[in-house]
């Protein structure tokens, strides 16, 4: 008669950045069953929304979370924006959309290194990281920061980037795109990567689908569904289509967020070369926030959503931030049933999950 | 920008219907989230299809905050119904996967059940003296 074992995964471990636990419970090496648990730091700026300024508060979303940072503060001035009945300029639209495809490429460099590490394959780990240096650069050099780009406020945005650093810009770009094909064509082809990821975690589209999965996870499975064909900002004028895989595991899953680089690089080019000229912002003064929504944006791991809701006075009553990482939990859990232990960590890394933005 | 939503109230015996429509339509389940307020927990939901938003709020009497799984309809509701277990204390009927208020991991038992306060923090002073 088998016995199953308890195995405790987290919330320290060498693939986990952040605190994030499963109990694992084994049939020898194979996993019968996980269970989650998260809340390990949590910070409730959720409920901070309902005591500060809705204005200030678009400073606090972005510190949601250190890697997909811009894209928060986006999603929160969007929500503010459509409950003042705003709309943005062009051109901050635009640049909204060129720095929220460089968070996207940073935050999906970030993972294919840690990926790499995970796979014990340390050189690409390292160059996966060298070429997001780059990146994190460009980030430096058009807003001054490089996690918080602080560039984000309701109405439009903080900073304009002249003419000359946009040309700047579009060539590093190009620089950036040859070092990342070398990578990306390893990343592809490596017998390596394969024997840690093909066939590994496999999702089917009818589970993704039942099991509420978003992002690279959902269209690894063979969903085009990204936000972004909502097109909010600039994405409505830019020419792009989501990318989708179909074999639904682990190697899928890395291939989507490879092209989905390559896609963020060309969207970038798209913003320089078709950048509007005109007002980075609009006023609003005296007008204060009334009724409620639900703002839905793209993040690099998947849809994001914001619900708010306002009464007329300086602050919030509601805000709500459901994360790409607690809806993929479920689609997780289904993964890791069946699978061998020495496969946790990979299938747990293709979810790419953010603890700070689940313990928002 | 182009959001689709929609927001209606709907009544609790209509909550787990409601999902069985959404979902033979080919809807998806976006999100589940509680909100305490003073008389009533509410409990609104999301479906998408075709990246239109149709949200649903039920109100739920706070002494006795019990609400039906729509685990059965959406596999995808069980960690949003763990959330709202271990969180504001509902009793989740038929919930396919019971974590037994261990998803989340909290200091204080059903933080969000309108009924905690919050102790203030010591200050470092105080700390000191004290030890």
């Amino acid at each position: 008669m088998s016995k199953t074992t308890i195995v405790p995964f987290g919330p320290q471990h060498p693939v986990l950045p952040e605190p994030i636990h499963l109990d694992l419970e084994l049939d020898d090496e194979r996993v019968v069953q996980a269970l989650p648990s998260i809340g390990y730091v949590h910070r409730g700026l959720e409920l901070l929304a309902e005591r500060h300024n809705f204005i200030e508060m678009a400073q606090v979303a972005e510190r949601i979370c250190g890697i997909c940072s811009f894209i928060h503060s986006q999603g929160y001035c969007q929500g503010i924006e459509q409950l003042l009945g705003l709309k943005v300029p062009p051109r901050a639209a635009y640049l909204r959309t060129m720095w929220a495809e460089m968070s996207r490429i940073q935050s999906h460099l970030l993972w294919l290194g840690l990926s790499a590490d995970a796979f014990g394959f340390e050189s690409l780990f390292q160059h996966s990281w060298r070429i997001r240096e780059m990146l994190v650069d460009m980030i430096e050099e058009t807003t001054g920061g490089r996690v918080i780009f602080g560039t984000c406020k309701v109405g439009g945005i903080r900073k304009d980037v002249d003419a000359e650093t946009l040309q700047r810009i579009g060539g590093k770009i190009r620089e950036m795109e040859s070092a990342f094909n070398e990578i990306s064509h390893i990343f592809s082809i490596d017998r390596t990567v394969k024997q840690r990821t093909v066939g590994i975690g496999v999702l089917t589209a009818e589970d993704a689908h039942a099991l509420g999965a978003v992002g690279p996870v959902l269209r690894a499975s063979g969903h085009a569904r990204d936000l972004r064909q909502l097109g909010y900002a600039a994405y409505g004028e830019l020419d792009w289509e989501p990318i989708v895989e179909t074999a639904g595991d682990c190697y899928a899953r890395c291939i989507v967020r490879l092209r989905e680089i390559s896609q963020s690089i060309d969207l970038i080019k798209q913003c320089i070369d078709r950048m509007p000229s005109g007002e980075i912002e609009v006023t609003f003064k005296g007008k204060r926030p009334q009724g409620e929504t639900m703002i839905r944006l793209e993040q690099p791991r998947g849809e994001v959503c914001y619900y708010m809701c306002a009464n007329g006075g300086k602050n919030l009553e509601r805000f709500r931030v459901r994360t790409p990482t607690f809806a993929n939990i479920a689609p997780l859990v289904h993964m890791l049933k069946g699978c061998e232990l020495a496969d946790v960590p990979v299938i747990l890394l293709t979810i790419d999950p953010c603890v700070s933005c689940n313990e928002r | 920008m182009n959001q689709h939503e929609t927001f209606e109230n709907i009544a609790l015996t209509e909550w787990v219907n409601l999902a069985r429509r959404h979902q033979a339509e080919g809807y998806r389940l976006v999100q589940m989230t509680g909100t305490a307020r003073a008389d009533y927990f509410e409990v609104m939901v999301s479906f998408d299809k075709d990246y239109r938003c149709a949200n649903y709020r039920v109100h739920v009497p706070r002494d006795q905050p019990e609400l039906p799984s729509l685990s059965a309809v959406f596999p995808a509701s069980f960690t949003y119904e763990n959330e709202l277990k271990d969180l504001f204390g509902f009793t989740i009927s038929g919930l396919a996967l019971d974590y037994g208020g261990n998803f989340l991991r909290t200091k204080t038992k059903i933080p969000f059940s309108g009924d905690v306060t919050l102790k203030p923090a010591k200050s470092k002073k105080s700390a000191q003296e004290n030890s």
